[in-house]
């Protein structure tokens, strides 16, 4: 009995108000992921846009839906935003690079708030969300590499969007279950979905002796991101774990093969 | 409920699987255990495992499509990692203490290799799926142009080793008509050429089951292997955050059943 007791306290300082994302202000409110863009050089970003409302409903309707774009730099900073009409059911794939033609950044985040919150999402106290497909295009390449969404990180009330992540009491390490091979060089993105700054720490370990090989830390503030691109000499396999006080550091991972052969990204 | 990861196969392609012995945080599971790695698959009548090896706390190991010459050609390869060994042969999908995480599920890395330098993957994990189920499913991912070719990977595993014979519908995004409609098996990886079943570029692909539950993979080849491309689409639950979001599911699920009978009704 007091050992349960005591299991239960133990795992309460890892979850207690500790929810992946808040419940935002109003039912009607939408929420939306902070999906991750990169532009300028060799990099095209784009999204998959349709109107989730429409499925909600045994007759179509028809008219045109509204959807807002919110574009952030990587220090958190909204610089621009954009309204999109969708047709009912219609997929548009839209570059979003397109959108930031004047800005320099190269990389940042956005979010993709849908006007049509069908009924249906209230009746059942539930909040519609985006977290769809983000693709890339690099170099020369001829394929949109995927990656999907993950985090409801951001709503928006009257015209002004707020974040939804929670910050962890304790500082969690996310070991991301993947082999890094010396062959291959990788960047990992991370969002900040919580209204404090972050500090982020990659720490890269050798794989069989499971010793620290190198660190860096970061911090990100709230919208924002921070992009680790530096490479790594070592000429065994490791592995990444990123520690910090978001509830889950889940990075994007942009992968390259040897002499660039070949480009992939995934949810790590 | 004890987690697999499947390999995939593909045309142009090797499949690959990388399991982990680590968790993916530092706070859900307590204590790790050397493992055993198991190869599971169907042959209609019984589960057949064959332990391919042992894995140490903190070490990764890659299963390669190619190594696993005692697995039926066309049957689906389901790796494990478990504590206690697996029964060579079941009546039903073998099973061993769940090492569950939640934030997040304890993965592998899934892909697929080409010899003419393409390769992707995503971090997955996969379960038994209830026979009585069926899915819906929204996607975007479809990519046409010059030597480009796309198609469906369509996971099926179930509890029962059988080999039940059922149905795919592709629809249109309205939910107006049958756009094709493709023979599935269950405990198979069904793969289904996207190109010639009559979408156009920019339309939302429409998936339903009535009697099949699996995990729908979308992978896109450039030149046969030179580029690939692979995501899976999100249930559409995930389109709800918090409240009764089943609840609602099962209400768009609903929705979608009563235009699939109504389309067969037509055209009847």
């Amino acid at each position: 009995m007091i050992k349960v007791l005591i299991n239960k306290i133990k795992r309460g300082l890892w979850t207690y108000k500790q929810p992946l994302s808040a419940k935002p202000n109003n039912l009607n409110d939408p929420v939306s992921d902070l999906f991750v863009w990169r532009h300028l050089g060799d990099w095209k970003t784009y999204f998959d846009l349709y109107d989730i409302g429409s499925f909600y409903s045994q007759i179509p309707n028809k008219d045109e839906v509204d959807v807002k774009i919110i574009f952030y730099n990587p220090s958190g900073k909204k610089i621009k935003e954009c309204i999109i009409s969708l047709k009912n059911n219609q997929n548009k794939c839209i570059e979003i690079s397109s959108f930031l033609k004047n800005d320099k950044h190269l990389f940042g985040t956005f979010a993709v708030f849908h006007s049509n919150v069908p009924g249906n999402f209230i009746k059942y106290n539930s909040y519609l969300t985006e977290r769809g497909y983000t693709s890339y295009k690099y170099l020369n390449k001829q394929l949109r590499h995927y990656v999907h969404g993950n985090s409801d990180a951001v709503s928006i009330s009257n015209n002004f969007s707020y974040l939804l992540g929670v910050s962890s009491l304790l500082r969690r390490d996310y070991r991301l279950q993947f082999n890094l091979i010396k062959s291959e060089t990788y960047e990992f993105i991370i969002v900040n979905y919580t209204n404090k700054t972050q500090k982020v720490s990659f720490a890269f370990i050798d794989a069989s002796s499971n010793k620290k090989i190198s660190v860096k830390n970061y911090s990100i503030n709230p919208n924002g991101c921070c992009l680790f691109d530096g490479k790594i000499s070592y000429d065994a396999n490791f592995r990444l774990v990123i520690s910090s006080k978001l509830i889950m550091a889940r990075p994007i991972v942009f992968r390259y093969g040897h002499d660039l052969n070949f480009f992939d990204v995934f949810h790590g | 409920m004890f987690i697999f990861y499947p390999i995939l196969r593909a045309p142009n392609c090797h499949g690959f699987t990388v399991v982990h012995n680590y968790p993916p945080n530092n706070w859900e599971i307590r204590k790790n255990f050397d493992k055993y790695i198991n190869i599971t698959w169907s042959d209609g009548f019984k589960w057949n495992t064959k332990i391919i090896g042992t894995l140490g706390k903190n070490k990764s190991y890659k299963i390669v499509e190619k190594d696993l010459n005692f697995v039926p050609n066309h049957s689906l390869a389901l790796s494990s990692l478990s504590i206690n060994k697996l029964p060579n042969t079941s009546d039903i999908l073998p099973d061993d203490i769940h090492m569950k995480t939640n934030l997040p599920e304890w993965r592998a890395t899934i892909g697929l290799e080409s010899e003419l330098g393409g390769a992707t993957s995503f971090q997955g994990e996969a379960h038994a799926f209830p026979t009585n189920g069926s899915i819906l499913s929204f996607a975007p991912f479809f990519q046409k142009g010059k030597d480009l070719s796309s198609y469906l990977l369509f996971i099926s595993i179930e509890k029962s080793p059988s080999f039940r014979n059922t149905s795919l519908f592709f629809l249109d995004a309205y939910g107006e008509k049958i756009i094709n409609k493709k023979p599935l098996v269950s405990n198979h990886l069904n793969i289904i050429k996207l190109d010639e079943l009559g979408y156009k570029p920019s339309e939302l692909i429409v998936l339903t089951t009535e009697n099949i539950v699996g995990i729908p993979l979308f992978m896109t080849t450039y030149k046969n292997g030179k580029e690939l491309s692979l995501e899976h689409t999100h249930p559409p639950a995930s389109f709800a955050l918090h409240g009764n979001r089943w609840g609602l599911h099962k209400e768009l699920k609903e929705i979608w059943t009563k235009k699939l009978i109504h389309i067969k009704k037509t055209n009847d």
